[in-house]
């Protein structure tokens, strides 16, 4: 066996050398990928759409940074202030009104500057409540006492807002609002008022009772179309274990075709959602994966605020459903809610 | 489940791994003769009788760095943020076992780096704030998390390293814990692990055409060590919404071996830490006893890995049943364990009142 004159310390020099030039080597190689994958990644879409608009192509920017906050409903005013620079029409007034809602959310406010945002909603609520989420909580009262009572709150009971103005809150909160009746796309209607709101606490509101509650769990409830009777409720703790997430997957199953589902989360729900079980059964019940997460489409509002009105057998994307980020971009999301009010008020 | 998975992904990286570490390894014993990097026998503590080239772990390095850019270049929808962290401190972890089998490093300085090391990877991502409880459900780690990542991985590299002691005992061992953590992954739908382990089956297999009794090359620390730590690392990178989630049973129950020959080293230590000789290396570890009860090399390895694949079974097991039976496979491995040892040490008592053809008869 040949042997050789060099000191162990000079062999340990140069076996560093080789593996560091290997090293070197593949970070020639990896580094410019990485930076390449990022620039083209959809989170960086508000970036994306500076450099459209900056030459010019504002339509483009306008249709990038629409597909931008659908999939990460970024919760902070600067990418829905810029869509409604470069976007048009209805696009553009609902991006505006989002934007002040977030401006609104934004701390050090004063009451008057938000009454000089000049929406009725948000002054209204600025009067009277400090903070958005409290906007977004009465927005949500406001609805279940619609529910509870079928008939519109005396203004001066009260309450700042009135339905409409109530809707345009949620509905600028990435909530979503029905007030027909119609269970979005699904063609169903509700028989009775419907409030699911997400966040800290879930309130699953039907027919005037509230079944939700403010231990973490994602709340179910599958309720008759016909009466509005409730069927099934459930509770799954999706931040606990697998096991929770495919229980919850036999719930759904074992629910009747055409009865609605009513979800909405309480704190977390996304640690353990198994999307290999438990996501067809949620799109069965025609919920959408909407937020991109690295490469997939998730549930990725489960994470924090998520609340959703389906039909079962409806198909995907046709349900109400309303989502805001644990967190993007160092920010941090904020409740939502679903709603939907019968066409017909006499229904007490 | 298979039509849902990337399996041909797996496939290819398997393949390239064990296609590769076949080429580099006889280069990289080349070098080891070259450049006088043997393991010579003499110390008590070794088996060995003929001089054995080192560095047969330095393929491994470079095979994980051609997966990781492999992955990241052509499929990045399964890649993880935190492949690159590992290949930074994996490549420390190469150079510091590259100085352990030329120039030696104690025990207590390698642990140290080994810590230090590992605790940059909590800083690069991999955070363990949620542990899968063995006996269901999951606990918030809070502060603890900084400590368990380097601890958990600190201890994976040092179960692999002990178990580095006989011809192909540790690529052995670490092909069939990669080979049981891939089926659980598998059946849980996590791409990145199954990649991870996908690799670590194809380089091991193909090393121990190598290192099989009669070895013609050795690992060494270089490699132990980066083994030890791909695989202690590779439990943490699966992201469940954004959540590391470390389960900590399967893991622990595949490398029951490895882990119990460690717990047992520890023990020993403890006994004789009043006398200094705390990180002083013996000769005590599963594979010496067995060796001294008169098993050859090769039936000592087969037997390590036959119990090796039966934990590796039941951590397969564990991941499938209902949460609420999971600590009866606790119970059960526990009680082998046990058994095991208390078999082994009457065996050891037997042999020591009895002469040695007797025993044989």
């Amino acid at each position: 066996m040949p042997t050789t004159s060099m000191t162990p310390g000079r062999k340990v020099a140069l076996l560093w050398m080789l593996l560091l030039s290997f090293f070197a080597v593949f970070n020639l190689a990896y580094l410019p990928i990485i930076r390449m994958q990022d620039a083209a990644s959809p989170l960086r879409f508000e970036e994306h759409a500076a450099v459209l608009a900056d030459a010019g192509q504002t339509v483009t920017a306008a249709a990038v940074l629409h597909e931008g906050v659908a999939a990460f409903h970024p919760p902070y005013a600067e990418p829905y202030a810029r869509l409604a620079e470069y976007g048009a029409g209805d696009l553009a007034a609902g991006a505006a009104r989002q934007a002040r809602f977030y401006q609104f959310a934004d701390e050090g406010l004063t009451t008057e500057e938000v009454q000089a945002l000049r929406n009725p909603a948000f002054s209204g609520a600025g009067a009277w409540h400090a903070n958005f989420s409290a906007g977004i909580e009465a927005a949500v009262k406001l609805f279940v006492y619609q529910g509870l009572f079928s008939f519109p709150m005396d203004p001066s009971g009260g309450w700042p807002l009135d339905l409409a103005d109530a809707a345009t809150v949620l509905a600028d909160a990435q909530g979503v609002v029905r007030l027909d009746g119609v269970i979005g796309g699904t063609g169903v209607s509700a028989p009775v008022p419907i409030v699911a709101a997400s966040g800290p606490r879930a309130l699953l509101h039907i027919g005037g009772v509230d079944y939700g509650g403010t231990k973490r769990a994602l709340f179910v409830a599958i309720v008759s179309p016909e009466d509005g009777q409730i069927l099934q409720l459930g509770q799954f703790d999706l931040n606990d274990s697998w096991d929770e997430s495919i229980r919850m997957a036999r719930f759904l199953q074992s629910a009747r075709q055409g009865a609605i589902g009513v979800f909405a989360v309480s704190q977390e729900a996304s640690v353990y959602l198994d999307d290999t079980h438990l996501g067809p059964e949620l799109e069965y019940f025609g919920l959408k994966r909407e937020a991109i997460i690295g490469y997939d489409r998730k549930f990725y509002g489960l994470k924090f605020a998520f609340a959703a009105i389906g039909v079962k057998a409806a198909a995907p994307g046709t349900a109400l459903q309303a989502w805001s980020p644990g967190e993007f971009d160092g920010r941090t999301g904020h409740p939502v809610s679903c709603a939907v009010m019968p066409a017909r008020k006499d229904a007490r | 489940m298979i039509a849902e998975q990337p399996w041909w992904l797996y496939l290819a990286v398997a393949g390239g791994s064990w296609a590769l570490t076949m080429v580099l390894v006889p280069l990289f014993r080349r070098l080891a003769v070259t450049l006088d990097v043997v393991d010579r026998p003499g110390i008590a503590r070794k088996v060995h009788t003929r001089v054995i080239p080192y560095l047969g772990g330095l393929p491994f390095y470079i095979v994980f760095l051609a997966v990781v850019l492999f992955i990241q270049g052509g499929f990045p929808q399964y890649a993880r943020s935190v492949l690159y962290p590992m290949c930074a401190v994996g490549t420390l972890i190469v150079l510091m076992g590259v100085y352990d089998d030329i120039k030696d490093m104690s025990s207590l300085k390698k642990l140290i780096v080994e810590v230090i090391l590992c605790s940059f990877l909590f800083y690069w991502g991999f955070k363990t704030d949620v542990l899968s409880s063995p006996f269901g459900g999951s606990i918030n780690a809070g502060w603890l998390a900084l400590m368990i990542t380097p601890l958990w991985i600190a201890g994976v590299i040092n179960a692999v390293n002990f178990s580095d002691g006989l011809d192909g005992l540790a690529a052995g061992l670490v092909f069939i814990c990669a080979a049981s953590i891939f089926a659980v992954a598998f059946n849980n739908g996590q791409a990145a692990s199954c990649i991870m382990m996908a690799y670590l089956m194809g380089t091991t297999l193909a090393f121990l055409w190598y290192n099989f009794n009669p070895a013609s090359i050795f690992m060494g620390d270089a490699g132990a060590l980066f083994l030890g730590f791909v695989l202690g690392a590779s439990t943490l990178v699966e992201e469940q919404k954004g959540v590391t989630v470390i389960a900590l049973a399967v893991p622990m129950v595949v490398m029951a071996v490895p882990i119990l020959d460690t717990g047992l080293s520890f023990l020993r230590r403890l006994q004789r830490a009043h006398r200094g000789e705390f990180f002083e290396p013996d000769r005590d570890h599963l594979h010496h006893r067995l060796l001294a009860l008169g098993l050859s090399q090769k039936q000592v390895v087969v037997s390590l890995y036959m119990v090796s694949i039966l934990a590796g079974l039941m951590a397969f097991m564990m991941s499938v049943i209902a949460e609420e039976y999971r600590f009866l496979i606790i119970i059960l491995a526990a009680t082998m364990i046990g058994c095991g040892v208390v078999v082994l040490r009457f065996i050891e008592g037997l042999a020591k009142r009895l002469p040695k053809e007797e025993l044989k008869s």
